[in-house]
């Protein structure tokens, strides 16, 4: 009868009723004032999938228009260069940044931890409507007329000379807003790190996605606010006349390219840990064994976070910036290269000798792997300065971020979005379907963005709605190729969404653990109970000790001393009469 | 060609047509030629290990082995070999930066000057020009301003670019390999007609570019008929801000703006419904005041800037006599 102790956790754990998060309480208004993480993952979830969803639809307009040197689609240069904008904007801000940690970390973070909720409940709702207040903004912007000052909003044409000075005020107020809905979850995170680990949960048994969120999170408390300080300033300058940026007014143009970017490139970083988190997560869960080099990786997830801070000027090389600035940057941006080598490397080990099972989440992660690299490689191009005068602001560039945000981001967010989909629903998705999905969006991604590197490299300069002039009408055909693999990944994108929401409804009812993994949101019902854990756990094995699996269940099996406290939980919690009946 | 790269490298990249070009193309080959090797070096194996260690259905977890969870030796080895070529690179890179950056002390010296959206070209001697014309036989130096917003004067062809900045000069230099056009772009974005803001660089022989600059020298002291400088505004070749044929025609066909062919003196409706006669007061008001009379079928709002304190009276002047030559 021991073997019966633990009662309440394993009844839950065979998905005995225990009215999951998805299910009690109901009705709308319960969701839109919840404080349950994984709620407000969801929350996120469908946000930051809207917010992708338009971000793609200016894309297709913008490759529809490039098609053509002249201007075909576009009924002016104006309408095209508020579609440039507006899709940098929105993917960068409402979807690159909060996609894998506030929808993705939202869910998962405090089930990793063996917590029961994050530290701070309701400043993690409050960042959700702060994420819906800014967006609110963006979109109010567009509606205005509409902003044509790229993502960027360099002054001084977002000051002076766009037509549409007032729109650009919203939008800046929006990204505003935006930040602090990512400081809110940044900070959130930390507390949540730090105060409410489960018991036996030490820093090195946290799976490496934690220490990638970690790393995110100290990024986003730290430089999202001088993203404020700097729109401030700006306010202050448009308020009162006070010349801070503004050559007109005896300010600095490249002062705000300086703090636009002190914030914007830890940003970039913002976008891409968290992806590297999740890689760590699917390489070692899908291949059955231990990663290779936990500690090299998690400590590299704090190095780039630490280095992110010092690159800033390497967007700058050809701003007017002194040499020995542009030498600076440019070594330091190198270095880099070294802790993202370490986790690219150490990956590829993880699979030597592995039990890899090639499902989907697998798959984006080799194709993570596979677009990531060609991300870092061409990132070496245009860390080297002298290089970098011929490249920078030509498709090179925009070749080479799309190739670590979309390639590397985008995908690991549809990665851990599938790998955690049973888990978040309770379902699983067709296989097959999946399996199609990855590869329209993958081989889509390379068709489009491979030749942009050739364009780039031969001297085709972004932000451009016609190419027809001297020198430049030749990239017709690479352009038009770029932009039918836009549609192909657009295709794979609404085949993703299409069989993904298919399964929440007809899909096959998911099991505790499908993937064979040893962290502990793999160890709760799926999809799991309003309150996380029946009893508070305790591990005593590490988040890739695969051996921990019980092959015939499929669930982790609990060593002596948590078997001790689940005897002793069962016994306070059942009734009077069943515990004799323990006992005996 | 002083250093020549392998086909593929050389596809990737424009024609050479500065002294800096080859060195560039060279190290720019050893980064895609080791980037192809790093890449199939990580790629290779992934793929290897991929299809070689599948799981069998059921096949029990095996517990994995201490040496394959790390290796201090391996891991410190690919700290050491990513940092060693990277501080080499670093070093290559930064030398031709200096390079490249810094003029030789007897650079023939031009400024560059960005608008909204065109480039004009100041010779040291005084001479201004839309057309940038430039001997081969000596390093030219460009001092790069702009007159309102960021803009970036970029040539393929040199492998190089540098922005304008408002209230400030920056500067780049090369020295010309061979006679020819080259094109010039603006590389930061500047607003409507960015992607327009075109240009070139022509490299000519000393001697022609003797001739030319002496027949610059003698127009700009005896001044230009008032006809001709109009044209010469028009098209650009005169830099004032943007250029009239960007939006009007000589030939009647319609663009942006209203055609200039037989405008002169033609009665006018406006889009209030009023007529207009065009004439110097007209042309006038609509060069400083763009908004203040619109052409039926050309509103509500004009796409034209105002030219007040762009253009001088003469030069006003000068656009309304050559006006009078387009019949």
């Amino acid at each position: 009868m021991t073997t019966e102790a633990p009662a309440p956790a394993t009844a839950e754990l065979r998905g005995e009723p225990a009215p999951s998060y998805l299910q009690e309480p109901r009705g709308l208004w319960s969701w839109l004032t919840t404080l349950d993480h994984k709620r407000i993952g969801i929350l996120y979830l469908i946000s930051v999938t809207a917010a992708l969803f338009v971000g793609g639809l200016f894309a297709m307009l913008i490759r529809l228009e490039l098609i053509s040197p002249e201007l075909s689609f576009f009924s002016s240069t104006l309408a095209y260069n508020q579609a440039f904008t507006l899709h940098g904007a929105i993917m960068v801000f409402m979807f690159v940044i909060p996609g894998i940690p506030a929808a993705l970390g939202n869910f998962v973070l405090p089930l990793m931890l063996g917590a029961q909720d994050v530290a701070l409940p309701r400043l993690n709702l409050a960042s959700w409507y702060f994420w819906l207040a800014g967006s609110a903004l963006m979109i109010g912007a567009i509606l205005a007329g509409g902003i044509d000052t790229g993502w960027t909003f360099y002054i001084p044409y977002s000051s002076t000379y766009s037509r549409e000075g007032d729109a650009v005020l919203l939008a800046l107020g929006g990204v505003f807003i935006l930040g602090f809905s990512s400081i809110f979850t940044g900070l959130n995170f930390v507390v949540t790190m730090h105060k409410l680990r489960c018991r036996g949960m030490g820093w090195f048994r946290m799976p490496l996605f934690l220490w990638a969120i970690y790393a995110t999170a100290l990024l986003q408390i730290v430089a999202t606010p001088v993203l404020g300080i700097t729109l401030a300033l700006a306010m202050v300058e448009r308020a009162f006349g006070v010349g801070i940026f503004r050559p007109e007014l005896g300010g600095d143009p490249v002062l705000f390219q300086h703090f636009f970017w002190f914030y914007s490139h830890p940003a970039v970083y913002i976008m891409i840990l968290p992806a590297m988190g999740v890689i760590s997560e699917l390489i070692a869960v899908h291949s059955h064994k231990k990663i290779f080099g936990y500690r090299a990786i998690a400590f590299s997830s704090l190095a780039i976070a630490l280095i992110s801070f010092l690159v800033w000027g390497h967007h700058m090389f050809t701003s007017g910036q002194s040499q020995v600035a542009g030498a600076v940057f440019s070594f330091l941006t190198f270095l880099v290269a070294i802790p993202t080598a370490i986790k690219a490397v150490n990956w590829v080990a993880t699979l030597y000798k592995g039990q890899i099972a090639l499902r989907t989440p697998m798959l984006y992660a080799l194709g993570f792997l596979f677009v990531f690299i060609v991300g870092g490689l061409t990132g070496i191009f245009l860390a080297t300065v002298s290089i970098n005068l011929h490249l920078h602001d030509t498709y090179f560039v925009v070749a080479h971020f799309h190739y670590v945000m979309v390639g590397g981001t985008v995908m690991a967010f549809l990665g851990g979005l599938h790998h955690w989909w049973p888990k978040m629903f309770g379902r699983m998705y067709n296989e097959r379907a999946a399996k199609l999905g990855w590869l329209l969006v993958v081989g889509g991604f390379i068709w489009t963005f491979l030749p942009q590197f050739i364009m780039g490299s031969r001297g085709m300069p972004r932000r451009y709605a016609t190419y027809n002039m001297e020198g430049l009408e030749v990239h017709q055909p690479l352009h038009l190729m770029s932009s039918l693999g836009a549609w192909v990944i657009g295709a794979g994108m609404v085949w993703t969404l299409c069989y993904l929401v298919y399964s929440i409804f007809k899909g096959r009812r998911a099991e505790v653990n499908p993937w064979r993994a040893v962290s502990l949101e793999w160890d709760v019902p799926s999809p799991p109970a309003t309150h996380n854990f029946p009893i508070d756990p305790h591990v005593d094995f590490g988040p890739y000790d695969f051996e921990r699996i019980d092959e015939a269940t499929g669930l982790i099996r609990p060593g002596p001393e948590s078997q001790r406290l689940l005897a002793a939980a069962a016994v306070k919690t059942l009734p009077p009469g069943a515990e004799e009946e323990n006992s005996g | 060609m002083p250093l020549a790269v392998d086909p593929i490298t050389a596809f990737q990249l424009p024609e050479q047509g500065s002294s800096f070009a080859p060195h560039y193309d060279l190290l720019y080959a050893v980064l895609f030629w080791g980037s192809v090797f790093f890449f199939l070096v990580l790629i290779g194996p992934m793929i290897y290990f991929a299809l070689r260690y599948r799981r069998r259905p059921g096949e029990p977890i095996r517990p994995t082995p201490p040496h394959l969870t790390h290796n201090a030796l391996i891991e410190i080895a690919w700290i050491a070999v990513p940092l060693v070529l990277v501080v080499a690179l670093f070093v290559v890179g930064t030398v031709q930066y200096i390079d490249a950056s810094v003029a030789p002390a007897n650079a023939y010296t031009i400024q560059v000057r960005g608008s909204m959206w065109s480039w004009g070209y100041t010779y040291p001697n005084g001479v201004e020009s839309g057309v940038l014309k430039v001997p081969s036989d000596r390093p030219i130096k460009f001092l790069i301003g702009s007159k309102d917003t960021i803009h970036s004067f970029y040539v393929p062809a040199f492998r190089l670019k540098m922005d304008a900045v408002p209230n400030r000069y920056t500067t780049w230099w090369f020295q010309p390999t061979r006679q020819g056009r080259f094109p010039v772009y603006c590389a930061e974005f500047c607003g409507d007609q960015h992607s327009q803001m075109v240009s070139a660089i022509e490299v000519v022989s000393p001697e022609e570019f003797e001739r030319w600059m002496a027949q610059k020298l003698k127009e700009m002291q005896e001044g230009i008929p008032l006809a001709e400088l109009g044209r010469r505004i028009y098209t650009g070749e005169l830099p004032r801000g943007a250029a009239c044929l960007a939006c009007h025609s000589l030939d009647g066909s319609r663009l942006v703006g209203p055609s200039f062919k037989g405008l002169w003196g033609r009665q006018e409706r406006m889009q209030d419904g009023s007529t207009v006669t065009v004439d110097e007061e007209y042309i006038r008001e609509s060069l400083m005041r763009p908004q203040a009379r619109i052409v039926e079928g050309f509103g509500p709002v004009s796409a034209m800037q105002t030219y007040e304190g762009v253009l001088s009276d003469r030069e006003v002047l000068g656009i309304i006599e050559f006006l009078k030559t387009v019949k």
